[in-house]
């Protein structure tokens, strides 16, 4: 299932190389922009899926506001000649690095936790058996 | 044992449960992160491929794709090619015209004599003589090699510095690829060809130039001369060949004055 989202994006990856369309120049930055945003969506969308609290409002309405106020900050900044797409960007890619140390975190939990539950069964198992035998 | 197990499956049930989540979305979430997913990449790499393409026209075309370029209508050139011969041709008749008339008289051979010397002057004749031939290319080595990419190629600069160094060291006529430098020859940089007056070049750039041809090498080997730069970074772009006889054409730009006057001389 978790696979399912990641190749969906390299699917896209290459639909866009296949399209090879070019982005007018002048819309490259809030593109760019955009793309930090939409990243930032999906890692964190993957990262309350596994804490199990994904849910579809906040994931679409999180990422449309993101990318609403990201554009924002980047015409505003051409607008008043100050870089304010530096901004969203160290934002979008702080908060990516925190989401995938999140992810990193869950998913290592998740696996020490069915690693004892194996070693529990067993020994539950073995418990068992143990009574049969003698 | 049994109850023991399902009591085990729900302790840790209820420890991979967040602690914090109040629903899971019904409606699942596999869809929606694809789609985002989808659209992210593709619009990612059409960011990517844009980039490149933007850093592909900052930076010079490639050698072959110049000439391309500057031979790109076609139409055009033709026509300035037409003109040019026309104007040639002209020039020559009135040449003739003058010599008629010279003929005529002796008085006038005189007059004749110092005009056509003013005309080989203003670089109106084609001239032939010794000298050098010196073609500046391109470096074939690849843009990364070079410090700053586009350093590998010929600029406007590089042919106006060897023109004037070649009139430094006693040149007395010189051509830039099959163009005559004139009076009010002008070298000027348009994306990625030199306009040499009005007529478009791309390297590689074919300077002839007719003087000592001895001196004329000297100054061109100067060690830190006008052209170490382009040797330091790829000795291949530059090629001197001396030649017992080189053929230069006449100067084809505009010669009319719209502006300045003859000053009266003061009997």
């Amino acid at each position: 299932m978790i696979l399912i989202p990641i190749l969906a994006l390299i699917v896209g990856v290459l639909l866009g190389a296949v399209v090879s369309a070019q982005v007018p120049l002048a819309m490259a930055p809030y593109v760019s922009v955009a793309v930090l945003a939409g990243l930032d969506s999906i890692c964190g969308g993957s990262r309350s899926y596994l804490e199990g609290k994904f849910q579809q409002d906040i994931f679409v309405s999180g990422f449309l506001f993101n990318i609403l106020v990201a554009i924002f900050f980047v015409w505003l900044g051409i607008g008043i000649g100050m870089n304010l797409m530096l901004a969203a960007g160290i934002v979008f890619g702080m908060r990516i690095f925190t989401n995938l140390s999140l992810i990193r975190r869950l998913f290592l939990s998740r696996m020490a936790e069915q690693r004892k539950r194996q070693v529990l069964v067993r020994d539950a198992s073995a418990e068992n058996d143990s009574p049969q035998e003698a | 044992m049994l109850v023991h197990l399902t009591d085990l499956s729900l302790a840790s049930n209820e420890t991979t449960m967040n602690p914090f989540a109040i629903r899971q979305s019904p409606k699942g979430w596999v869809l929606p992160l694809s789609i985002l997913a989808l659209v992210v990449g593709m619009l990612g790499s059409l960011a990517f491929s844009t980039e490149q393409a933007k850093q592909r026209t900052a930076m010079a075309l490639e050698p072959g794709m110049r000439n391309e370029v500057a031979n790109e209508d076609l139409d055009l050139a033709k026509e300035v090619a037409k003109l040019r011969d026309e104007v040639g041709k002209l020039r020559e008749d009135k040449t003739k015209l003058e010599t008629t008339l010279a003929e005529a008289g002796n008085a006038s051979k005189a007059i004749n004599d110092s005009l056509q010397e003013t005309k080989t002057f203003a670089g109106l004749t084609s001239l032939k003589g010794p000298g050098l031939i010196i073609t500046l290319s391109d470096s074939k080595k690849p843009p990364e090699e070079m410090l700053i990419m586009d350093n590998g190629i010929i600029h406007y600069l590089d042919v106006l510095k060897t023109v004037n160094e070649l009139f430094n060291s006693g040149a007395e006529a010189i051509s830039v690829n099959g163009l005559r430098v004139g009076p009010r020859t002008d070298f000027r940089c348009v994306g990625s060809v030199i306009l040499v007056d009005t007529q478009r070049i791309a390297p590689p750039v074919v300077i002839k130039a007719i003087g000592d041809t001895k001196t004329l090498l000297g100054a061109m080997n100067l060690p830190g001369g006008v052209l170490t730069d382009l040797r330091d970074l790829d000795p291949e772009m530059v090629k001197i060949e001396p030649a017992s006889e080189i053929v230069v054409p006449a100067y084809e730009g505009s010669a009319g004055f719209k502006f300045a006057e003859v000053v009266e001389v003061p009997q």
